[in-house]
């Protein structure tokens, strides 16, 4: 964070997605819309969530795809594409191309994935220029839960992109989280680095690089933020968990901040989250220059375009 | 204080009152405690003797036993207590009890798990009859239309392939003794095509192919698939084989123990669910629960224990 331009010391923290769209609704009295290039655009699901929040009136859309496949989805479905600027390339790498060099000029802010793979998308965009990605930034993938049983936002990193994060990714993934949390409102985020057990224990590595890192946390190495583990998931979001446990630990039974070990738990509790707990959810790829949202096909309209708020709101905050 | 008769899941309601018949035709089954001078153990042991299905043979310091029992209102006398006052001879008597076929089920009280474990591998004792001792979960998901099981989540770190071959064999096991005779099983991963820089990717493909070539008896397994695809219709880019679970899976083998763990936590406190677990491979069922466990959650896992032993016994008679 290099600047506070929303005021977020003095503002509540962001506590649900509704609030989130309150705050937009703010914001874009004050702010023109923003450039959202969406590539390889003929996907109904995308195209559908970009129309609605362009009706809201806070981004500008512009489609990189196969244009007569795109437009046929629209008119089938009644999504109006009148005024929204449509370059037709059928092939997902002249997409790209094109979407970076619009994105260098300026005139992109906001990636959105159609119909191709998160990792093509996100390997031809940082093969492509080193300037979309930021040098010293690693891309990952944090995703925001707003959940009936839970007091504030859960944020979970990393369920998308980084397979299995070294130590040194590690770190960089607690990071960046960390900023997004900064930016939502949320004020000393409290970190919990999960793995399957509390205790330190020399065959499970994952607990000694989480007690790593929380040490850092203590020595102020880390940003703003209250850092610990390592603390299996029921301790971490429940404070009756941590009471029987007799865990005793700032973030126990709190945490804002979800970090776990490998893309496959993250990816996991994502789905039980969104499919057997109903989460109100978003998720972006942050570490670019640009917030990337790559929603999956079998994310809901809602969850995709709350994915599309959140990648507004993080761009206004040079997250 | 011991469960009173409150509102119970309605699929585990059912699987306990087959344990309460095998024991009205059998007799309770004995459930031996390694290091008994615990008020939560005794207390679930108490909630299964009511439950008229088990009763326990507390194996530990008889003063301290008989206290809590009293504290909690129990009958001591509706138990057998061993007096064993060493914490190493009260497990390694316990564990015997199972070895000699005088209890049903071990249990572990307030003695460590890799304790216990230790003494179960005794060979003299000759408990082992899997290469490989692995944790199985049995949960019941108010939103899903079935039990699931997830394997590994309490036992196995970061199984080879090879181990991850024996966790789907023991867990094959279990839903046998739960009346369930093919399951269907998914190999977890973070996505469902086949990534050869996800270690969890490949090694669900190899053992997919070796179900296919039918290699594994009484089980259908399919993967990679994320959680989602396993446990709902979900959309995919791929055709799946038509053998596949997607969307009506029986057990669910993750890659590693945190993802396991994390994802019955997520099940348990934000989706609802109630489980059960216990350690499967050797001649007698170990019963491992933990001090978070709900007492629903505590008398489900011996429930789960008692119909398993009887599920061994018969296999064993089978030959």
């Amino acid at each position: 964070m290099v600047s506070d331009p929303m005021n977020l010391q003095t503002a509540p923290a962001i506590s649900t997605f509704t609030l989130l769209r309150e705050r937009l609704n703010d914001q874009f009295t004050k702010v023109p819309p923003l450039k959202v290039g969406v590539v390889c655009s003929h996907e109904f699901n995308v195209l559908r969530a970009v129309c609605e929040v362009r009706n809201q009136g806070w981004i500008e859309p512009v489609l990189f795809g196969d244009e007569k496949f795109t437009r046929d989805i629209c008119e089938d479905n009644n999504l109006d594409l009148t005024g929204v600027k449509v370059i037709d390339k059928r092939d997902p790498k002249e997409a790209i191309k094109e979407a970076s060099s619009l994105a260098l000029a300026g005139g992109i802010d906001i990636f959105m994935r159609g119909r191709l793979s998160v990792y093509r998308l996100l390997h031809e965009l940082c093969k492509r220029s080193n300037n979309i990605r930021q040098s010293t930034d690693l891309l990952t993938h944090v995703a925001v839960f707003e959940l009936a049983k839970y007091p504030r936002l859960l944020l979970l990193s990393d369920g998308g992109v980084v397979i299995a994060p070294t130590l040194d990714q590690k770190v960089r993934i607690v990071n960046q989280t960390i900023d997004v949390a900064l930016a939502l409102g949320i004020d000393k985020p409290k970190v919990a680095l999960l793995a399957a057990v509390e205790t330190v224990l020399s065959y499970l590595p994952i607990n000694l690089e989480e007690a790593a890192i929380a040490k850092m946390g203590e020595r102020g190495q880390i940003g703003r933020a209250i850092i610990d583990g390592p603390l299996a998931f029921d301790v971490a979001v429940s404070e009756e968990s941590a009471a029987i446990k007799k865990i005793n630990s700032p973030v126990a039974g709190k945490a804002d901040i979800l970090i776990v070990p490998h893309i496959e738990a993250g990816n996991s509790i994502y789905q039980a989250l969104v499919v057997f707990a109903r989460a109100k959810a978003a998720g972006v790829v942050i570490g670019a220059r640009f917030p990337i949202v790559i929603t999956a096909r079998t994310d809901s309209h809602v969850n995709r375009v709350n994915s599309i708020h959140l990648a507004i709101w993080l761009k206004l905050n040079q997250v | 204080m011991p469960l009173s008769h409150t509102i119970k899941l309605q699929r585990f309601e059912t699987l306990i009152q087959r344990a309460r018949q095998i024991a009205k035709r059998e007799g309770l089954k004995r459930i031996a405690v390694a290091v008994a001078e615990n008020q939560e153990v005794i207390e679930a042991v108490e909630d299964g003797r009511r439950e008229e299905f088990c009763s326990g043979i507390f194996v530990g310091k008889r003063d301290k036993i008989i206290r809590i029992c009293e504290q909690s209102g129990i009958d001591p006398n509706l138990h057998e207590i061993l007096d064993v006052a060493d914490e190493d001879e009260a497990t390694y008597q316990a564990v015997k009890l199972g070895a000699e076929g005088a209890a049903d089920v071990i249990m572990k009280g307030i003695v460590s798990t890799a304790k216990l474990l230790k003494t179960v591998l005794r060979k003299e004792l000759n408990l082992k009859v899997s290469s490989l001792l692995s944790h199985v979960a049995v949960l019941d998901i108010p939103a899903y239309h079935k039990i699931l099981a997830i394997t590994d989540g309490g036992m196995v770190p970061s199984p080879t392939i090879k181990e991850k071959i024996r966790i789907v064999e023991n867990a094959v096991a279990v839903m046998n003794s739960l009346d369930i005779p093919h399951p269907k099983v998914a190999i977890l991963a973070a996505t469902d095509s086949v990534n050869l820089v996800m270690q969890a990717t490949t090694e669900a493909a190899i053992i997919s192919k070796m179900s296919e070539r039918t290699q594994f008896e009484g089980a259908i397994i399919d993967g990679p698939l994320p959680f989602d695809m396993a446990i709902a219709n979900s959309p995919s880019d791929r055709p799946l084989t038509p053998t596949s679970v997607a969307g009506d899976a029986d057990i669910i083998v993750v890659s590693n123990l945190e993802t396991g763990n994390m994802l019955i936590k997520t099940l348990d406190y934000f989706a609802g669910a109630r489980f059960g677990g216990l350690i499967v491979g050797s001649r007698i069922p170990l019963s491992v629960v933990s001090r978070a466990d709900d007492a629903h959650n505590k008398l489900f896992s011996l429930a789960l224990a008692v119909l398993f032993s009887d599920y061994l016994k018969a296999v064993h008679l089978d030959g």
